[in-house]
């Protein structure tokens, strides 16, 4: 019943609420696994679906999944090496010069909320920080997002110095300024045009469900 | 579908609140705008949906004051809100690395012309001017005024650059009404993403009149309420390349939800939480940054 709660308060995005009926699952022995896998993630799933059918308003998606993060803190620290198993590990970024993140956070989350462990590096980031970040994190997926037309040079120049660090994984781009036909001449694997079609592509890239 | 015959229309809408005078507004310049090429255009995007538009807002600080329909979350509208009336991120302002060539805040409270935008680092030849606090102590002074407006443009610099301010003028004047004085702001804007830009925008202006209300209310010892918000577009377009999203999205959720489900209180819970969230990253942005901002 908690966790039909958490969900709900996940639809309906309530952050406090959710952060107390965490805190009461857990005080009622609930696994936190249990909690993330069947309160919190089952209620993205919803918001998730309703966002790919357009039912829901952008700042909404976005309170959910804030709401999902608030779970989150708290049951992060309880879990076991064997629970934190994420679908994959996403490093994210506004390119170096860009200081716009609307779009890159919802992406961000969207990723978070399908069960990836996001590694959110800002705005304005430094390709070399980039590139340290999918490293350190052994990302299988890089991000980048500009919503600027001069940031294009600057995903561009990520994009090789993730590459000629050896980056085995792939680079999926995304933001107003980028088309399709862009990213793929500037070397990325995947684009997406929303945050929805981002995890969709970010899981076709990876071969996870 | 406009014709365009009779040239780029020109309307007027009014609401009580921000969210209802907002929408009414992208509402007829949708469905009554003339069809008009941009700057901006994508290519195969239709043209947009244009109209020089004056929306009235009767009371911006009714109840509910938040649309749900702009492009961020909580988090982003109250950092716009900090950005615009506190100048929170004046110090992106670095054109030389690629970043901002201006602010509202930055031009608003500090505006000192200069020929060259390129770096941050041009001197104005003229001392700044805060043309807000110019407003409040000219209507703390002569409340009836006509002189007390805030100026964005640069026509020395501006015109050069690609990204220049849409904002141009914002015009207060104190009027009593019913033996209350109130005062009333004025928004001119050259050029104006209706869908996307706009009620961020208004959500963040009225909330500098809000804090112009009050100052000129302590100078002067007496009570200054909100009054009405006049929101004046030259061009207030719907871009071509949102069509499809706007149908899709906009439109399909303004018809099947309730004004009360595609708004939220400015004291509903998830809005407040976001709000402090806001505050709580921006705290963190700084220590980062060490101490930048406001």
């Amino acid at each position: 019943m908690v966790l039909k709660k958490i969900s709900e308060a996940i639809i309906e995005p309530d952050p406090e609420l959710v952060e107390s009926l965490v805190k009461e699952a857990l005080a009622k022995g609930l696994k936190p696994k249990d909690i993330i896998d069947n309160g919190l993630i089952a209620g993205m799933d919803v918001v998730g679906a309703r966002f790919k059918k357009d039912e829901v308003f952008i700042p909404e998606v976005l309170m959910s999944a804030r709401a999902m993060h608030a779970g989150l803190e708290i049951l992060k620290p309880l879990l076991t090496e064997a629970d934190e198993k994420a679908k994959g590990v996403l490093v994210i970024a506004t390119v170096k010069g860009d200081v716009h993140d609307i779009g890159k956070n919802l992406v961000a989350m969207m990723f978070e909320g399908a069960g990836f462990k996001v590694v959110d590096l800002g705005v304005d980031v430094p390709k070399e920080r980039i590139v340290e970040a999918a490293k350190a994190n052994s990302a299988q997926l890089v991000g980048l997002s500009t919503l600027l037309t001069t940031g294009l040079e600057s995903m561009k120049e990520t994009i090789k110095a993730v590459r000629g660090a050896g980056f085995k994984g792939k680079v999926i781009v995304g933001g107003a300024a980028v088309t399709e036909h862009e990213a793929s001449a500037m070397g990325a694997d995947g684009f997406a045009e929303n945050a929805n079609l981002a995890v969709d592509k970010g899981k076709e890239l990876l071969h996870v469900k | 579908m406009a014709d365009n015959k009779g040239g780029i229309p020109v309307f007027l809408v009014e609401g009580d609140t921000l969210p209802e005078a907002w929408e009414k507004s992208v509402l007829k310049v949708w469905e009554e705008g003339a069809s008009i090429r941009t700057e901006y255009d994508k290519e195969g995007s239709p043209p947009s949906k244009d109209a020089t538009m004056t929306f009235v807002v009767r009371k911006p600080f009714s109840e509910p004051r938040l649309h749900r329909a702009f492009p961020g979350g909580i988090e982003e509208l109250e950092k716009y809100r900090l950005e615009v009336v506190e100048g929170i991120h004046d110090h992106w302002i670095k054109p030389e690395e690629g970043k901002w060539t201006y602010t509202y805040h930055g031009r608003l409270f500090n505006y000192a012309p200069v020929e060259d935008l390129s770096s941050s680092k041009v001197k104005s030849p003229f001392q700044s001017v805060n043309q807000i606090e110019y407003v409040i102590k000219k209507l703390s002074e002569t409340p009836h005024s006509r002189r007390a407006q805030a100026t964005t443009w640069m026509p020395s610099a501006d015109p050069k650059t690609y990204d220049c301010p849409c904002l141009q003028r914002l015009w207060f004047r104190i009027i009593e009404v019913d033996g209350v004085k109130e005062l009333e702001m004025n928004s001119h804007w050259r050029s104006r993403d209706a869908y996307k830009a706009a009620f961020m925008n208004i959500y963040a202006l009225t909330d500098l009149q809000r804090t112009v209300a009050e100052r000129i209310s302590k100078n002067r010892g007496e009570k200054v309420e909100v009054g009405r918000y006049a929101d004046i577009s030259d061009s207030y377009h719907i871009y071509g390349f949102y069509f499809e999203e706007f149908e899709r999205s906009f439109l399909k959720l303004v018809k099947a939800r309730s004004f009360e489900k595609r708004t939220w209180r400015s004291d509903d819970r998830t809005v407040q939480y976001g709000i402090k969230q806001a505050h709580k990253m921006l705290e963190e942005e700084r220590k980062k940054e060490g101490g930048g901002g406001a």
